[in-house]
């Protein structure tokens, strides 16, 4: 469970992330998508832990990141875009030491059905700095899931991944959700993981433009056939538009009671008190 | 997780780095270049335990209260420098515990992972005892002259050098925690405190430097000035953490007496257990001190983020307009000297890749615009200060003599925009479609072209204050160029063979660093020799009436070859430079 208030992140005169508030229920995947500098590293590092807010409150299972970092990381495993290895480490070394930072007990049978799964055994022994970025990725995200945390983060996963590798990683993250975890991931390949969210979170310029099911966005752009078609509409959408967009998802259930607009408008205000 | 866990598997990934880096190293000794900076590295260690135990062990020994004060002074100085220079660093992260030691993978397994952050702290207090081990070996054969146990030196030394460590993170830790407004009053207190000290060691040097003195005086002079100003009282009182480990390495039994900040009196075994006591004390002040100062880093970025609330929209409109005005210039500077070029030079050679390259340094250049002119404004008021003494012959000497050295030691690591620059986008200058004489020409041009404007700018100041002949000017603005470019095709030639990223730190820095000292020791010797060479060669070979004339031209003809083989040598080092095989793993 992710609980996100108001949160904002200042870098030195930018401000990446403004006014984000979403909650994701356990056992959800959830589309983090927008356009390139919409604040989705930003807001997924800070809920990692790896970012400190500058305003706003977080809660990981009810774990305040300020209060029980520890306890937080615990439960959160954050894949980034092309996750830095230890270049001098082997794939193994990485599972080992993966292991004893989480102190997992018996975490080999674990670690080689991940090393199986994502056809990593064959370069057990080879060291990170020689395997290629599809590799890398997979073996990071196997990193993640050795330690079973209840809520995973995966920043364009995909990128690098050949097309067995997404098949083999997009089931991963539906199973791996089916099991009661959270997963927030981040993509620009919208086709592809249109088919494992269960809700989709818009972000442009540091704000959330949009949040609700998948079925309930469509629901806005009806003329959009696909779902990069829908991206398109919600991203260049019109002040005036947006306004309406809001109204339109804050309809949907599942999110009648987590929607945070942005600087909400009388009107808007109306909406959401009917 | 309980603290012993946290340090198994901390212990478990230095095991694993360490036996990886040690494989890496051995492989990479097998190749020529590799054997060429260990062929460097074991050069200088037997030159400078050679020179240590011949030369400075022949010296008149230093009574242990001298040292003493010595050490603890100089530390101080040390960590004052250290603090100026992160005062008025750009780089705002550079002071954060950890910012420059810790790789990506580092910060993301090891910061994201479930360690509490005083053992990520601890971390990069164990990670500095090798250095610290081997500048200790380094120090013992300058000082083992000067007592009496080499073994207890050699432990003081090594307890001053981590204690000092330790007081350089708190330091850095509080400097990170500063505001903006915070910072600037620092660096309004720095700039008094600098002034200070100058005035200081200016007043101690001009009261004990002789008449007409020259250069070995004056530099002998200025090495007692700075021994004074370690010992005097107000950096003394600074120095008293540091005070027992220096207790430690220069008594000469196990009990005698010390006094202690002139407050206390402690015998030998007090100090050890002082010394060794100071260690896990400021352990825990560094981290309270980092924890401290992220917590003030978060609230002055609220602060700051309330301001920018209200000020954005006309800021960033403004802003745009300013930074595509300043790219517009640099863009246009650029294409006019890329005209320039092609008129000058022959049609064979192709400079056109090369301006692409000169653009980015130029950019970095603006950037950094006020760290490098700082960096260049104390050398020139350094090489002009001899102007100020005495009407002398040997003052002009002098004053070329520090713009030389200033060329040779400051400018480089003030003007780091070169190949040392880009250690990690190696691989994609390798893959640019440009020849590698355009990627040296253009890496070195800013750096070579600021060097020498500093060198010109000082020279033309010194003969407008001290009217000099004509040919003299001219000789010197033609000469020393040639400096810049030789200083900074070895530094780069020498970064290529032995890579390093900018703010490493470890064994292989500190005899890194030393190499480097030593080459350009050896080129500071070679320039008067070569000088010294040359005209009495033409004293004795060459008429009288030409032989001033003909050694003017020979210097500027040996001093540019010189310079045009070292630029082939670095051109060299980039074609056999492989990022996969050169670039040691993180």
């Amino acid at each position: 469970m992710i609980e996100i208030t108001d949160l904002r992140k200042l870098y030195v005169d930018t401000l990446a992330v403004q006014d984000v508030s979403f909650q994701l229920p356990s056992g959800v995947v959830c589309g983090l998508v927008g356009p390139n500098g919409a604040g989705k590293t930003t807001t997924m590092r800070c809920v990692a832990g790896v970012l400190s807010p500058t305003s706003g409150q977080i809660s990981i299972h009810g774990m305040d990141p300020e209060v029980d970092p520890i306890g937080v990381k615990l439960a959160v495993a954050y894949v980034p875009d092309d996750p830095p290895l230890f270049d001098d480490l082997t794939v193994g070394q990485h599972l080992d030491f993966i292991a004893r930072l989480y102190r997992l007990a018996d975490h080999r049978k674990h670690a080689a059905e991940l090393l199986n799964r994502f056809e990593l055994i064959p370069k057990y022994d080879s060291v990170a700095s020689s395997l290629s970025r599809g590799m890398r990725q997979k073996l990071a995200v196997a990193c993640a899931y050795l330690t079973r945390p209840k809520v995973l983060l995966l920043d364009e996963p995909l990128t690098g991944l050949d097309p067995p590798g997404i098949r083999q990683l997009l089931a991963s993250i539906t199973e791996y959700a089916q099991k009661g975890n959270t997963v927030l991931i981040s993509s620009h390949l919208l086709a592809m993981i249109g088919d494992v969210c269960d809700r989709l979170l818009l972000m442009q310029d540091g704000e959330v433009r949009h949040q609700g099911t998948l079925a309930s966005l469509r629901n806005t752009y009806p003329n959009a056939e696909t779902l990069e078609d829908v991206f398109f509409a919600a991203t260049t959408a019109t002040a005036e538009d947006e306004t309406t967009d809001h109204h339109d998802l804050i309809d949907d259930e599942a999110w009648a009671d987590t929607v945070i607009m942005d600087e909400p408008s009388e009107v808007d205000r109306r909406m959401v008190a009917k | 997780m309980s603290w012993l866990g946290q340090l198994e598997s901390l212990t478990y990934l230095a095991i694993l780095k360490a036996n990886s880096k040690w494989t890496w190293l051995r492989r990479r000794f097998q190749t020529g270049r590799g054997a060429m900076a260990t062929l460097a590295v074991v050069a200088f260690v037997v030159l400078y335990v050679v020179g240590g135990v011949t030369v400075l062990g022949r010296r008149e020994p230093t009574d242990p209260e001298s040292l003493r004060r010595w050490l603890s002074g100089g530390m101080v100085l040390y960590a004052l420098f250290h603090a100026i220079k992160l005062i008025w660093s750009s780089d705002f992260d550079q002071a954060v515990v950890g910012s420059h030691r810790d790789s990506p993978a580092d910060r993301l397994w090891l910061g994201g992972g479930p360690l509490h952050r005083s053992m990520l702290v601890g971390r990069e207090f164990i990670t500095v005892v090798p250095a610290t081990i081997a500048k200790s070996l380094l120090l013992l054969v300058v000082l083992q002259g000067d007592v009496a146990s080499r073994l207890q030196l050699a432990i003081g030394v090594f307890l001053s050098l981590l204690t000092l460590e330790l007081v350089r993170r708190v330091i850095s830790s509080l400097i990170a925690s500063m505001s903006a407004i915070q910072r600037t009053t620092m660096k309004a207190i720095s700039l008094a405190i600098v002034t200070a000290l100058f005035v200081h060691l200016g007043s101690v040097v001009y009261q004990i430097v002789p008449n007409d003195p020259d250069p070995v005086d004056l530099t002998v002079c200025t090495l007692a000035g700075i021994g004074d100003l370690a010992q005097s009282s107000g950096i003394q009182s600074l120095a008293t953490p540091l005070m027992p480990a220096a207790h430690v390495a220069s008594q000469q039994t196990w009990t005698i007496a010390v006094p202690l900040s002139g407050l206390f009196v402690v015998d030998g075994w007090m100090c050890w257990l002082l010394a060794i006591g100071m260690l896990p004390i400021w352990m825990m002040v560094l981290v309270s001190a980092d924890s401290w100062s992220l917590n003030q880093r978060c609230k002055h970025e609220r602060v700051e983020l309330d301001h920018l609330t209200r000020t954005l929209a006309n800021n960033v409109s403004q802003r745009i307009e300013t930074d595509s005005l300043g790219a517009d210039l640099v863009s246009r500077f650029v294409d006019r000297c890329h005209g320039l070029m092609k008129l000058i030079l022959p049609k064979d050679v192709h400079v056109d890749g090369c301006m692409g390259i000169v653009l980015r340094q130029l950019h970095c250049l603006v950037r950094y615009r006020s760290h490098v002119m700082m960096s260049l404004g104390i050398p020139t008021l350094l090489s002009l200060s001899p102007l100020v003494m005495e009407q002398s012959a040997k003052q002009w000497l002098f004053c070329v003599g520090g713009i030389l050295l200033s060329s040779i030691l400051l400018a480089p690591p003030a003007l780091q925009i070169d190949f040392r620059r880009d250690l990690r986008r190696m691989g994609l200058l390798k893959s640019l479609p440009i020849t590698s004489w355009s990627m040296c020409i253009g890496m070195l041009s800013v750096p070579v072209i600021m060097t020498i404007l500093f060198q010109w700018l000082t020279v033309t100041v010194a003969c407008i204050v001290v009217p000099t002949a004509f040919s003299r000017w001219i000789s010197l603005m033609l000469a020393m160029p040639a400096v810049a470019v030789l200083t900074f095709a070895i530094e780069n030639a020498l970064f290529l063979i032995f890579p390093h990223s900018i703010g490493a730190q470890g064994i292989g820095m500190v005899l890194r660093t030393k190499v480097m000292f030593l080459w350009k020791a050896v080129v500071i010797a070679a320039f008067p020799t070569s000088i010294a060479l040359i005209a009495a060669l033409c004293s004795t070979c060459l008429p009288e009436t030409v032989a001033q004339s003909a050694a003017v031209f020979g210097i500027l003809v040996s001093w540019w070859a010189i310079a045009i083989v070292s630029l082939f040598c670095l051109t060299g080092c980039w074609q056999r430079f492989d990022p996969v095989r050169d670039i040691a793993p993180e």
